[in-house]
């Protein structure tokens, strides 16, 4: 799979999982950024012991763990002009941005593990990403499926 | 789970348009740029420095041991100073490589450790290489003055270093630490939630 190949299969689907990270369009544009370049870097080195979506996945899920510190780090500004230009205001709808809301109150972890459910990522390999048994991120994604239904349920009323 | 479907449904809705992977390549060059000209920043600041303190040793002819080992101590300082900062000590941390998310908050927090006590070690370093070859460099010159002008010009001298030692470095290192403290105690609570799900 060459680099562009990833590129275009990926990009939304790991722009999803940070912005169910940081629930800010431009910060999740920025970490998608950081994670694809991290790729594009390491993809040499990639050895296929588990697949590309695993290490994609595994990169951007870390990208977003050290974003606290990623204040300083290539601040807007020094984005080449043209990609200012492409930052256009996304539009969500309310059930999808109230979805971010919910999220973005969980614990850091448990915003990665819904994210990568979500997203479509098998149990076993949710488990290889984070660093936890298959059996507890099961029950992480029940607990956590469970607290947000209940918010859905409670809006809707 | 019957409401799966529906949140997964939600989750899908969100469509951005993908930027131009040009955009990447050329933040990529740009981040290279970036590195490649930092580091010539680098080599450039040092190698004035050193031209600098060559002229006074060649225009000055230092007699005494004192002086050469205060010029040597005070370049020795400046040039540790300019390499810790402008984050070459990155380079020290760049091998390391996490196979999960457990683990790269370990790593994160590893580091971030060493960093710690590295900033302090470095600073105590500059500050004590820095005074001890500023009061060595001076020796030779105060032994030409009368005993009352080098005192005078060693009581500043040393009030100065005093200054710097118990106003300005503690305010420097206290500065510096509290920012990675802050990130330390972040990455040690992300790591906790992983550490308190296991059984």
């Amino acid at each position: 799979m060459s680099f562009e190949d990833i590129y275009k299969t990926y990009w939304q689907k790991v722009f999803r999982l940070c912005m169910g990270y940081v629930n800010n369009t431009d910060l999740a544009k920025d970490l998608t950024q950081e994670t694809f370049i991290k790729v594009f870097q390491q993809l040499s080195k990639f050895e296929n012991k588990s697949s590309i979506g695993t290490w994609i996945f595994r990169i951007a899920s870390n990208t977003c763990l050290r974003q606290i510190q990623k204040e300083n780090r290539m601040p807007k500004s020094e984005l080449p002009l043209e990609m200012k230009e492409e930052i256009i205001e996304t539009s969500i709808e309310k059930e999808l941005q109230f979805l971010y809301k919910c999220i973005s109150d969980l614990q850091e972890i448990d915003r990665i593990i819904i994210s990568l459910n979500l997203e479509g990522i098998t149990q076993k390999e949710i488990a290889k990403i984070i660093g936890l048994s298959e059996g507890n991120i099961r029950v992480k994604i029940h607990r956590i499926k469970g607290k947000l239904i209940k918010k859905f349920k409670k809006n809707e009323q | 789970m019957s409401n799966n479907i529906n949140l997964k449904e939600i989750w899908n809705t969100q469509e951005v348009t993908i930027p131009n992977i040009q955009n990447l390549y050329n933040n990529v060059n740009q981040l290279k740029k970036h590195t490649l000209l930092k580091l010539i920043g680098i080599t450039i600041l040092g190698f004035i420095t050193s031209i600098f303190i060559g002229l006074i040793w060649h225009f000055y002819q230092p007699k005494l041991i004192t002086t050469k080992i205060g010029i040597l101590l005070s370049i020795t300082a400046i040039i540790i100073y300019i390499i810790a900062y402008n984050g070459m000590l990155s380079f020290l941390f760049k091998k390391n490589r996490a196979t999960n998310n457990k683990d790269y908050l370990q790593l994160l927090i590893k580091l971030k450790e060493k960093q710690l006590f590295l900033q302090t070690r470095i600073l105590n370093t500059y500050f004590i290489l820095f005074s001890l070859g500023i009061s060595l460099y001076l020796f030779e010159f105060t032994l030409k003055m009368s005993t009352l002008l080098g005192a005078i010009i060693y009581t500043i001298t040393f009030a100065w270093i005093l200054i710097n030692w118990l106003y300005f470095k503690p305010l420097v290192i206290k500065k510096q630490n509290n920012k990675i403290d802050l990130l330390l105690l972040k990455f040690r609570e992300i790591s906790d939630q992983i550490n308190n799900s296991k059984h």
